[in-house]
Parts: structure tokens; C-alpha cells; sequence
């Protein structure tokens, strides 16, 4: 293994135990690999990988009239939103809250938001709460629910 | 008919309406905790209000995490008396969807009606989306959060 390598997965282990935070059990780990996923998927602006961490009938609600149901809705509507305003951001959120309502049930709160192209901070304007509704299915855990809310006075994206 | 049964069949065909399309089975069951919750909003009764959530359960109102249901009982106490009173809250299913036996998942489609209004204000009406656990056999109130869908 080259140093170079070596020094990537250190600091990818570090970026994720911060990310983790307080939630440290493999189980909690686990269902917050569902807002991991949703990340990286934003982060290439991919509309079929932001629909394929949804269940197949997965619920997407943002502040405006949007409320989307199933991959294929999911899917076209981001494909949309990226070719529109929403075209080289990224997203990202920091997990506040996890809690089990059954052994495959998880519900993930995170503090987080959209980042403007380029950018690496939150601007409040952007700033959402968000609810993820996290059911273990076929051995992996998909998103069967997403809604966000505006966080702070500030908080007036609307999709 | 007397005035007392008139107006008791009018209320039960309004109320009837609230399950929209998810009048019975396990949806609609679920759906009753929701129901609660609107009835003692209606009443301004927070105790019965927060009674309808577990423990642990949940509220984000406005831009306030509600942790548990005691954090839920002082803030609608509070809200009642002040910001709330004599409102009522309209939330009717558009969806309702048991995630496996015990948890069932229901988006609303609805929001406050001020003191004295007859409906929602085009800017408070708010999609919120509820997960719902059966607890002893009875629906209780996990999670309920809003996000506007105009304001």
C-alpha cells in the first residue's frame, strides 16, 4: 500500500467517526449509511443514485409543493433539479438524532443543507432539519421517507 | 330531533371525513392516533395532546425540536394559552403506509386555523409527515414533522 493511500483511508476513517459523532453502535452506523449514501450521490449531481437509496416506493417531501413517491418520481424530479438551479451543488448534514421505532425501523434526524457550487458552509438561507424515515429491507437499509423543514428565521429555499 | 343529536349527527359526518380514503383496517386504526391528536388540538388540551405520543416521542414546531413527550406537554401548554389559543388544526391523509406490523408511516396534507378563520391561510398550510408505532395494542405517536408547501 503507497503512503498516499495509506494517509486516504486514515483521514476517510476520520472524516466518517466525525461524522458519526455520538452515534457509535454498528447498528446506528448502519442506518446513517443511508444519508452517506445520499451525499455521495448528490455530490455528482447523480439523480439515479439519489432515487436508488429510496425504497422502491420511498416518499421524497421538500418546503413548496413537492412531494414525490417512488424511485422513477424521485428520479426525474432531481434529474430536473440539476439540470435547473440546482446544477453543481452539493448537500451535506451533520446526524443529531437516531432512534429506533423497531429493530428495522430507524428514525435519522440531521442539521444540514444545500451547498451552492463551491461552496463548503451552509448558508442560512439553505439551511433545512431533516427527517430521514430508514427501514431495513432485503438486508439493507433504504430511505422509505424524506422530508426536510426550514432551520432558523433565515431558512427560505423553497423547490 | 332535538338541537343535542342534530348537531351531534352533523359533527360525526364532518369528523367522518377526516380518514379521507383511509377510513378502516390497519391504515385507518393507525390513522386514529393522528385523529387524537387533531381532537385535542381542537380542544386546546395539551395534556390529551401529548398523552398520544410514546415517551421518546417527537415534534418539530416551527423551528423547535421537541424531544420527548413532556418537552411536547409544556410547549402546546404554553401555546394554548398564548400563540394557539382557540385555534384548530386540520390534517387529512393523503397517504398512509404500515412499514412493517407495528409502524405505519402517514403524510397530512393540512395546517392551523386561526381563532376565528374557517380555513388555513394559504401560508400556513403544511405537508407533514408522522410515523405512528403500535404500542399495546393501541397507535401512539413516534414523530411528526411539518415543512410549508406555500409559506
Amino acid at each position: 500500500m503507497s503512503t498516499s493511500t495509506s494517509h486516504g483511508a486514515v483521514d476517510q476513517k476520520d472524516r466518517l467517526d466525525a461524522y458519526y459523532g455520538q452515534f457509535t453502535s454498528e447498528k446506528e452506523k448502519d442506518a446513517l449509511s443511508v444519508p452517506l449514501r445520499l451525499v455521495a450521490a448528490w455530490a455528482q449531481n447523480d439523480a439515479s443514485g439519489i432515487a436508488s437509496v429510496f425504497s422502491e416506493d420511498g416518499i421524497l417531501i421538500l418546503p413548496g409543493d413537492v412531494y414525490k413517491k417512488g424511485r422513477a418520481e424521485i428520479r426525474a424530479f432531481m434529474a430536473a433539479a440539476f439540470a435547473g438551479p440546482f446544477k453543481g451543488t452539493g448537500v451535506t448534514g451533520q446526524p443529531v438524532d437516531v432512534r429506533f421505532v423497531s429493530d428495522d425501523v430507524a428514525l435519522l434526524r440531521t442539521h444540514g443543507g444545500i451547498l451552492a457550487p463551491g461552496e463548503t458552509e451552509i448558508a442560512p438561507e439553505l439551511a433545512v432539519r431533516s427527517t430521514w424515515v430508514t427501514v431495513k429491507k432485503d438486508g439493507r437499509w433504504q430511505l422509505a421517507a424524506y422530508q426536510n423543514s426550514p432551520r432558523g428565521e433565515g431558512a427560505t429555499l423553497r423547490w | 330531533m332535538t338541537d343535542k343529536a342534530a348537531s351531534l349527527v352533523a359533527s360525526a359526518k364532518q369528523w367522518a371525513t377526516y380518514y379521507r380514503g383511509f377510513p378502516n383496517g390497519e391504515k385507518g386504526a393507525a390513522f386514529t392516533a393522528a385523529l387524537r391528536i387533531r381532537a385535542a388540538w381542537d380542544a386546546n388540551d395539551a395534556d390529551a395532546f401529548a398523552d398520544m405520543f410514546v415517551e421518546n416521542g417527537s415534534m418539530l414546531a416551527g423551528d423547535r425540536q421537541l424531544m420527548n413527550r413532556e418537552e411536547i406537554r409544556s410547549y402546546m401548554t404554553e401555546a394554548f394559552r398564548g400563540a394557539y389559543r382557540g385555534s384548530k388544526l386540520t390534517e387529512e391523509p393523503v397517504e398512509i403506509r404500515l412499514l412493517t406490523d407495528s409502524v405505519a408511516l402517514a403524510v397530512t396534507d393540512g395546517g392551523i386555523i386561526a381563532e376565528g378563520a374557517d380555513s388555513v391561510a394559504p401560508a400556513d398550510l403544511v405537508r407533514g409527515t408522522w410515523i405512528i408505532l403500535k404500542t399495546d395494542d393501541d397507535w401512539r405517536i413516534v414523530s411528526r414533522q411539518t415543512s410549508p408547501i406555500k409559506g
